[in-house]
């Protein structure tokens, strides 16, 4: 099978240029890379879960895939052909389609949810002889009784607003769902709902789906494969079950140990990772990871690693990937759990 | 400075052009020094108005009944100079986003400075050193050059660890920390748990720490009440809360978590249905129409206190019969 | 399919006439409001409502105190004061709101031309907005006036061009601010066209403070063409205006000054009509007030 959607070597940088550079204009500055040479491809009807955390640039690259962030190199393919020219990315937008991370905000505040829910066919010509008929269907299709089109969007709940916005994206039948932070602002109770509905519909209108997160509890029961990413550049992907089970980069081990399991029988020993995450502007030499990673060697900060496979489907950038058994995870968690014990 | 907090039957409602919204109804807590309470619950459950109440920080519109006292003192019925000073010296609060606590054109020591001004006894100087004291101790380095920095040049964390510096800096005897990690990343999550967890070991008053994320309720409290559409439907110790959960909301909210489940769900959790409208409570139990234990006497009666054990009581029909 | 969101949510309730309703719960915009819709009659009736004819001349009567025969006197010519009043407001209401509604239109559109469109095509336009800003508008009066000649329709062309650039430059900056928001870029991604995003997503987002500064700005325009008609910039002798009846009643201040305070009396009564309405509007429209409104 060949893929939906191929990512090579994806790269958006911001130059940041002071006034005199911009009048004298010598030579172009080297660029700040916000998304550093990212390599990914999503199987049709696959689910791929993006995770990193705030300022790693997993939205900037949703956003990069569909056009409106505009990529400074790299190739993008959609459906076997290549996307580079903007009539292009129009062509692939009309295939796909993105969930933005607040629900509300993203939904035009002087529109009826009907008539937001008919804008697709209208943009893109599509004749609906009865528009009404048509948003009480995708109304429908996501659970929503057909009286929701006569609301204003500040009328929803966050759940309902999301819902609206997951009927949106599917109005024109996409076969690529972006999903940016598809739970952001929802309680647990509610999270599941809407996960279990792009779920379902997945399975009834087999879509492919990225969702962007930095939520990993919930990432683990809805996507097939993971991309973990650190500061614009992929540093692990996987299958969803492997990496959680033997996470192969430092950084994907802490993730999951950072997070508080809702268990006080197993309580953190402490912090997995100690420090701030470094910004893109000073991106740290070699591996990006090396200052604050609980293994790091001398070598980690001299030479970058490069992004090599390591088992079947497993990609990770790092020099000494942890091992798979379970010895060494533990020998890990407990040299991390000794590190912070200095540093804090 | 200790003491114990307290609440008791205590209903808080705001007069609203819509009608009244009775935000928390009949709560019964109590905190006493050297414990970590948790408050969960989801958006709508009252635990920020409760929050607020514990601050004394009620808007002019709300209507308390019942009392809320802090070591003795009834809170509600004290002067606008009073709370004032109780808030300044005895409670502090530690918000979810520390960036709209700090003024952004004053350096984050000269505020700290004065967050001290009811110090009188101590100079400008020894209220610097202990500016830089504290800092060190949640965790900043290099406190002297961070005493310099603006709010806006401190990373997230950084700034929860200085909201939580500026709380401790007037040795109060209740710290409230309001979603103190929601605005954080994981790694960042895990520090600053591990920072709070740290400084129980020499602060001797009450720390109440309120959020959704059952997680961080787990990791870091003694005692948890877990609250659903205003009221406190169960509480008791962290570890009978998780594992022996009774009342049939605290088990659906836990059974929703994702975190709890390794394996990989086909369809995950919910609570179907929504909450009920708070300008009209329901007469019955407030989680009837959501529950999947409901007896006939749900609608109508309102449930019982059950004490399950001495500490652990859960507030249900279906657990007293 | 999972659950189906509670269906039973009662929808909130839309009351009929939302914004007159919530004008009416403020006393002051109930005063303004009345104040306003009292001079638009005036002005519409007119010719039902005015005693005499504003330009007939009886020198034998002139400058008469108020008398039952004339309500507010006459003027140094023997016309009906309250007849020169009552017609003025035509006079002074047309110019206002037409020049007000032209200048309006214009810097919405241009505003929204500059926020969204392409950066070269925005900094043309603030470069003219600014230039025409900086006119000082009694000189510019002065040389339209000179090619043009005085009248109604130059006045309206004055107070528009000078006008309109700081209402570009505010919806200019309303769009600058909705330009990147989600339901924008969601727009985009839909490949919606610049006219369907400008015109149906964001013109209806930015017009609302639009409307509040139009509302207030009435009364500085009716100001202006008092100003101008005093000047004898404004509108043609017979023609009666707020502003030349001030002049007249300037110059003949010692022997009838009845007349100044009588022709100043409905300029003060309209500038507090409009901007308390221009008020009453912000409070309703600002979104930072809605929640101290009832639901």
């Amino acid at each position: 099978m060949n893929p939906l959607l191929t990512v090579e070597d994806l790269s958006v940088s911001f130059v940041r240029k002071g006034l005199l550079d911009r009048l004298i204009e010598l030579e172009p500055l080297p660029g700040f890379n916000i998304i550093d040479r990212v390599t990914l491809s999503l199987m049709p009807g696959e689910t791929l879960g993006l995770v990193g955390e705030s300022g790693s640039g997993k939205t900037t690259l949703a956003r990069s895939i569909l056009g409106l962030v505009r990529a400074t190199a790299g190739r993008i393919a959609f459906e076997g052909k290549d996307v580079a020219t903007p009539a292009d990315f129009r062509a692939m937008r009309r295939r796909s389609a993105m969930m933005f991370q607040d629900p509300i905000a993203s939904l035009s505040p002087r529109l009826r949810i009907g008539t937001l829910l008919s804008e697709p066919q209208i943009i893109q010509g599509v004749p609906t002889p009865d528009r009404r008929a048509a948003a009480a269907a995708l109304l429908s299709l996501v659970g929503l009784p057909s009286s929701f089109a006569d609301r204003f969007p500040h009328e929803l709940s966050g759940g309902q607003a999301r819902r609206v916005g997951v009927a949106r994206a599917l109005a024109m039948k996409p076969r690529l769902l972006l999903a940016d932070e598809p739970t952001a602002g929802l309680d647990v109770s509610v999270q599941g709902d809407v996960l279990n509905l792009i779920g379902e519909l997945k399975r009834q209108l087999g879509f492919a789906a990225m969702i962007v997160t930095h939520n990993l509890a919930m990432i683990r029961h809805v996507s097939d494969r993971l991309a973990i990413m650190y500061l614009g550049r992929l540093v692990e992907t996987g299958p969803t079950q492997e990496v959680f089970s033997a996470p192969r980069h430092p950084y994907t081990a802490t993730l999951i140990q950072s997070e508080p399991l809702p268990d006080p029988r197993r309580r953190s020993h402490g912090p997995a990772v100690s420090g701030e995450i470094p910004s893109v502007f000073r991106r740290p030499s070699g591996c990006e990871f090396h200052t604050r990673c609980p293994a790091a060697q001398p070598r980690c900060g001299a030479e970058a690693p490069a992004y090599r496979e390591v088992g079947a489907g497993r990609m990770v950038r790092c020099h000494f990937p942890l091992e798979t058994s379970g010895q060494e995870q533990e020998a890990f968690s407990r040299a991390s759990a000794n590190k912070k014990g200095k540093t804090t | 400075m200790s003491g114990s907090l307290a609440a008791s039957n205590l209903s808080v409602r705001y007069e609203t052009p819509g009608g009244s919204v009775h935000a928390l109804r009949h709560v019964d807590i109590e905190a006493h020094p050297g414990e970590v309470i948790g408050i969960v619950g989801e958006s709508g459950c009252g635990k920020s108005t409760l929050v607020t109440a514990m601050a004394n920080l009620l808007p002019a519109n709300a209507r308390i009944d019942g009392s809320i006292s802090w070591n003795g003192i009834e809170l509600a019925k004290l002067d606008a100079h009073r709370q004032r000073l109780l808030r300044g010296d005895e409670i502090a609060l530690v918000s979810q986003d520390p960036m709209t606590a700090f003024n952004p054109v004053l350096t984050i020591g000269d505020q700290l400075v004065d967050f001290q001004h009811h110090r009188k006894d101590l100079g400008r100087a020894e209220k610097r050193a202990r500016i830089a004291a504290m800092l060190g101790r949640v965790g900043i380095s290099d406190a002297e050059r961070r005493m310099h920095s603006y709010p806006h040049e401190l990373s997230g964390g950084m700034r929860q660890r200085v909201a939580i510096a500026a709380a401790l800096l007037t040795d109060p005897g209740l710290l409230i920390a309001d979603e103190p990690t929601t605005a954080l990343d994981v790694t960042m999550e895990a520090q600053i748990i591990h920072l709070l967890r740290e400084l129980r070991r020499d602060y001797n008053g009450i720390i109440v720490i309120v959020s959704h994320h059952l997680g961080v309720i787990a990791e870091l409290c003694d005692r948890v009440y877990v609250m659903y559409a205003g009221e406190v439907v169960e509480s008791g110790e962290v570890d009978a809360i998780f594992h022996d959960a009774t009342h049939p909301y605290t088990q659906a909210l836990l059974a929703c978590d994702p975190a709890r489940f390794q394996q990989k769900l086909d369809r995950l959790p919910t609570i179907p249905g929504m909450l009920p409208n708070l300008t009209q409570p329901p007469c019955g139990c407030v989680y009837a129409p959501r529950c999947d234990r409901v007896l006939a006497s749900c609608g109508t009666v309102a449930p019982p206190l059950v004490e399950l054990s001495a500490s652990h009581v859960a507030r249900c029909h279906a657990v007293s019969s | 399919m999972s659950s189906v969101a509670d269906a039973s949510v009662s929808m909130p309730d839309r009351q009929r006439f939302p914004l007159l309703r919530a004008l009416l719960a403020d006393p002051f915009t109930c005063v303004a409001l009345v104040l306003v819709a009292g001079f638009l009659l005036t002005a519409a009736f007119a010719p039902w409502l005015a005693p005499y004819s504003p330009v007939k001349i009886d020198v034998l009567h002139k400058l008469q105190p108020p008398s039952s025969t004339h309500w507010l006197g006459t003027d140094h010519l023997g016309r009906d004061l309250l007849s020169r009043i009552i017609y003025g407001a035509r006079t002074v209401l047309t110019i206002a709101i037409v020049s007000v509604l032209i200048a309006g239109a214009i810097g919405l559109l241009l505003g929204l031309i500059a926020g969204y469109g392409p950066r070269w095509l925005d900094a043309i336009l603030v470069l003219t907005f600014d230039s025409l800003n900086s006119l000082p508008m009694i000189m510019f009066a002065l040389a339209i006036i000179t090619v043009l000649g005085a009248g109604t329709g130059t006045l309206i062309i004055v107070i528009a061009a000078t006008s309109f650039p700081s209402y570009a430059r505010l919806i200019r900056a309303q769009t600058l601010a909705l330009k990147n928001s989600d339901y924008i870029l969601a727009e985009r991604l839909l490949d919606a066209s610049a006219a369907r995003i400008i015109f149906i997503h964001l013109l209806p987002n930015v017009v609302g403070p639009l409307i509040i500064l139009l509302s207030m700005d009435i009364p500085v325009v009716i100001m202006v063409e008092a100003g101008l008609s005093f000047l004898g910039l404004g509108v043609r002798p017979p023609t009666p205006s707020w502003g030349s009846i001030l002049y007249d009643g300037y110059t003949s201040i010692r022997s009838a000054p009845f007349m100044v305070i009588f022709g100043g009396m409905p300029l003060v009564l309209a500038t507090l009509g409009f901007t308390f309405l221009g008020e009453g509007l912000r409070d309703y429209l600002d979104p930072r007030l809605q929640l101290r409104r009832p639901a």
